[in-house]
């Protein structure tokens, strides 16, 4: 079962960064962005997870969707 | 040993335009007579500038964790070397990087307190923080310390050559939270900027992430051609002048590398000499993310360029995994079937490198690479197929095809064979990735023939090697299998580690899904078993089952199911419990001693019956039938020290013994024996042979009046006995209909005359009920019988 996350962080990304994470949506609010999708495993997660820590942003929140 | 190598043994250089910060060296001073200091932020917040500097004034030892020090030996060999017998103090810098096995040889450093270790790290390492913290063993700067405060951020920036108004300087420490990278990156925008005002204002004003921004600003006020050799460049971790002008097609590469670290554009030197250069990690995954989406095309080609150069520049770890990501038709495949033996040890991308050998059938070099990810795979036939041409080869390529394909068949001996030509004395010797992996390839051979002994040497040194070259998949297809054999031994706590060392491996880097890690979960479950954490045991069964199905290793399920059962004997599903043990029944002769070993390592089921299994399984049954001196015929042999009996089975025999000699009486001689098999179960944690159902309780009880050296452990388990007593699984067998109606006028004043009276039956039929209502309660009076009865809610 594929389960879906969605992943806050501070600020508005540039396409560049928002590049790095194209295996999920993204909404762009003025002062945080909103990534979402279906993440395969505990292992894609913290990939995920460990491309915002080298990316150097803020995490807000990480969210299982129901 | 290469320079690069050398720097992680001194403090880095320093970058250009560094301030003091006196409050920051204060609170390390302060700090020094603690065991741990930890500074642990994110990327870019000045950990390693600020414990540098400090470092150079206190003359701290300096060592920065390599991938090497995965394995805790290394590691401790490094700090050994790092250290001044004058300077008990050590920086250890990039901690974060630590798993497994290197982190637990840090931890019981730590522990040891002999020398105070200040570890920088990118987060919280496993080092029991908490603990230390309320002992006072702790000291800590985090990032909220490491922030410039208003004073340090105008000295930074006026150290950069910039002169900036009180308020300027207010709004950039706002907006970047005092984040080192963050001033330092706006810091570089405002040197080329014109309007200095307007940049801050419009900086100050923006909702957009800080780093992303800064690092935008920072390129786009870089004349284009430093634009170009910045974007080019970030492809590589580590860049020197050489390697440079290979991905620009320019010859200026040194040059601009020692301008743009002079500048301050997050680029530290790695040596002396000045020759080597590495980004800042947060600068340049910003560069490649821009690189990627402005010039897709050209990502590609400058990974096949690095991989080139690299190559032919003595470093195939790192050419291989540039020549992957360039991919098809980047023309990197003869430069890959060249690195063989890196390929092998790597555990690069699996799809990456199949797909990489079938489009250049005529490369056998690529199928060997091919073949073993196949193996891992648990695709034997796939492996097998793409052996085929590198069989007609000759040389090491045919001996090392002729190793897997044997390990592909599971035949031990011909896999022996290849080895042994492989490693003979009088050949010249095998490059050391080739070593590591002749080494490995046999032990993973022998541990699925079922051969324990040998395996486990073989892995053990396949592992060091392995180990030496940083090359973490061969780490883990030997701890993952390690861990196993440990388990199976019964060597708890040995299983635990290699265990625990193999799952951090595997899980950061998706391998967990691989055979060893399966085995590796399936070890780690056997422990928490024997250790009665059923729900962690449970938990770590399901992941060893996933990894074992995705893997196609058939034995690591094989081990999975009779872990199951037994977990599900224990939660008193007797019927799925014989169902999964029936179903790798036909399986088990097959598969050599090592499956043998782990049933005897789980001891017996809950269910145990007397008539089959093993003679623990059939005395446990004797016991719970009644009849100790049966049970006691079963196991007198293991419990007197058998030599070749499993320890497991001898700690159970010595448990049931003990039952035994207590029921018919005997017991100064069941505590004696009781006293051995707490000896042979406090070591490891051993919980399971005690509170798996077998009549203890009273024994222990006694065990706690008398002078045992066990005092605390017996205390433990008669709390466990007497909780697991509160629900119903806490009753060896169910009551007949007749016993619990007998059970029903205990409480009462009656007689069993009376008794007897009252349910019709004569009073020598009312006495054997009662026989057996004491026996299956395990107490010895009418009142014990019935607190007992009440406590698991019986009547």
């Amino acid at each position: 079962m594929v389960v879906k996350y969605e992943i806050r962080v501070r600020g508005r990304l540039s396409d560049a960064v928002l590049d790095r994470f194209d295996e999920l949506d993204a909404d762009i609010a003025t002062e945080e962005t909103v990534l979402q999708g279906p993440v395969g495993d505990q292992a894609a997660l913290h990939g995920i997870l460990d491309r915002v820590r080298a990316l150097g942003l803020e995490l807000l929140e990480v969210r299982r969707l129901p | 040993m290469s320079s690069v190598l050398e720097r992680r043994l001194s403090a880095p250089l320093l970058p250009p335009a560094t301030i003091e910060r006196p409050r920051l060296h204060e609170a390390l001073d302060g700090f020094c007579e603690r065991p741990l200091t930890l500074v642990s932020a994110p990327a870019g917040c000045g950990k390693t500038v600020l414990l540098a500097s400090w470092s150079a004034i206190r003359g701290a030892a300096w060592l920065t964790v390599a991938p090497r020090h995965l394995d805790g030996a290394a590691l401790l060999a490094d700090i050994d070397a790092a250290l001044a017998p004058t300077a008990p103090m050590l920086v250890l810098d990039d901690v974060h990087l630590l798993r497994g096995d290197g982190l637990a040889a840090l931890r019981d450093l730590v522990a040891d307190g002999e020398i105070g270790v200040l570890a920088a790290a990118r987060f919280d390492p496993d080092l029991r923080l908490g603990r230390m913290r309320l002992a006072g063993r702790l000291g800590e700067i985090r990032a909220a310390d490491l922030a410039f405060t208003h004073d340090e951020a105008a000295g930074l920036l006026a150290a950069m050559g910039l002169a900036l108004r009180t308020d300027q300087v207010r709004r950039l420490v706002a907006r970047t939270e005092g984040w080192a990278a963050g001033l330092r990156l706006a810091g570089l925008s405002l040197a080329g900027e014109e309007d200095p005002e307007a940049f801050v204002a419009g900086f100050a004003g923006d909702d957009r992430a800080v780093a992303d921004y800064l690092t935008g600003e920072v390129l786009d006020t870089q004349p284009p051609s430093t634009r170009d050799f910045l974007l080019r460049t970030s492809v590589v971790e580590r860049i020197c002048g050489e390697l440079a002008d290979a991905l620009t097609g320019r010859r200026d590469g040194a040059l601009v590398l020692e301008r743009l670290a002079r500048d301050g554009m997050f680029l530290t030197p790695l040596d002396r000499a000045r020759r080597w250069y590495r980004y800042h990690g947060l600068f340049r995954e910003h560069l490649t993310a821009r690189l990627r989406l402005e010039r897709p095309a050209s990502e590609r080609g400058l990974h096949a360029r690095a991989g080139a150069w690299l190559a032919a520049n003595g470093r195939p770890g790192d050419a291989v995994a540039h020549s992957l990501a360039a991919g098809e038709g980047a023309g990197c495949d003869k430069l890959l079937a060249d690195q063989w033996p890196e390929l092998l040890t790597g555990g690069y991308d699996a799809d990456l490198v199949v797909t990489t050998s079938d489009r250049r059938r005529d490369e056998a070099r690529l199928a060997l690479a091919a073949a073993s990810a196949c193996i891992e795979r648990g695709d034997r036939i796939g492996a097998v197929a793409r052996l085929e041409p590198a069989l007609r080869h000759d040389g090491d390529v045919r001996s090392v095809a002729a190793l897997l394909h044997a390990r592909a068949n599971g035949d031990a001996a011909a896999a022996r064979r290849a080895c042994v030509r492989l490693l003979a004395p009088d050949r010249p010797p095998l490059p050391d990735a080739l070593r590591a992996v002749t080494h490995f390839e046999l032990g993973a051979t022998e541990f699925a023939d079922g051969l324990p002994e040998a395996a486990y040497e073989r892995l053990e040194g396949a592992r060091a090697l392995a180990a030496e070259l940083g090359a973490e998949w061969v780490m883990l297809g030997c701890s993952g299998r390690t861990a196993a054999l440990e388990a199976a031994a019964g060597r708890l706590s040995r299983a635990e580690t290699a265990a625990r060392s193999a799952i951090a491996t595997a899980e950061p880097r998706g391998w967990h899904r691989s055979a060893p890690a399966a085995w590796a979960y399936a070890a780690l479950a056997a422990v928490h078993w024997q250790r009665d954490e059923l729900p962690d045991a449970e938990r770590r069964c399901d992941a060893a089952a996933v990894a074992a199905h995705a893997s196609g290793d058939r034995q690591a399920l094989v081990a999975t199911r009779i872990l199951r059962a037994h977990l599900a004997g224990a939660g008193g599903d007797v019927e799925q419990s014989r169902g999964l043990l029936r179903a790798v029944d036909e399986d088990l002769p097959r598969s050599g001693a090592l499956l043998g070993r782990w049933v005897e390592a789980l001891g017996p089921t809950a269910w145990a019956a007397p008539g089959h299994g093993s003679p623990i399984a059939a005395a446990t049954a004797w016991i719970a039938r009644g009849d100790p001196l049966a049970a006691l015929r079963r196991v007198e042999r293991i419990a007197e020290g058998d030599q070749a009996a499993h320890p497991v089975s001898c700690l159970h025999a010595l448990v049931i013994t003990a039952v035994a000699r207590h029921s018919l009486g005997r017991a100064d001689e069941a505590s004696r024996v009781l006293e051995q098999a707490l000896a042979l179960a406090s070591g490891d944690g051993y919980r399971r042979p005690f509170l798996g159902g077998l009549p203890l309780h009273r024994l222990l009880e006694r065990q706690l009046d008398r002078p045992s050296a066990y005092g605390p452990l017996v205390a433990e388990l008669l709390e466990a006995l007497e909780k697991r007593a509160a629900g119903p699984a806490g009753l060896l067998e169910p009551l007949s209909e007749r016993e619990r109606a007998v059970l029903r006028l205990l409480p009462t004043l009656l007689s069993y005359t009376e008794i007897a009276g009252e349910l019709f039956v004569g009073v020598n039929t009312v006495k054997t009920h009662i026989k057996s209502i004491y026996r299956k309660l395990d107490v010895g009076s009418r009142r014990d019988a019935v607190v007992r009865a009440r406590a698991l809610r019986l009547i």
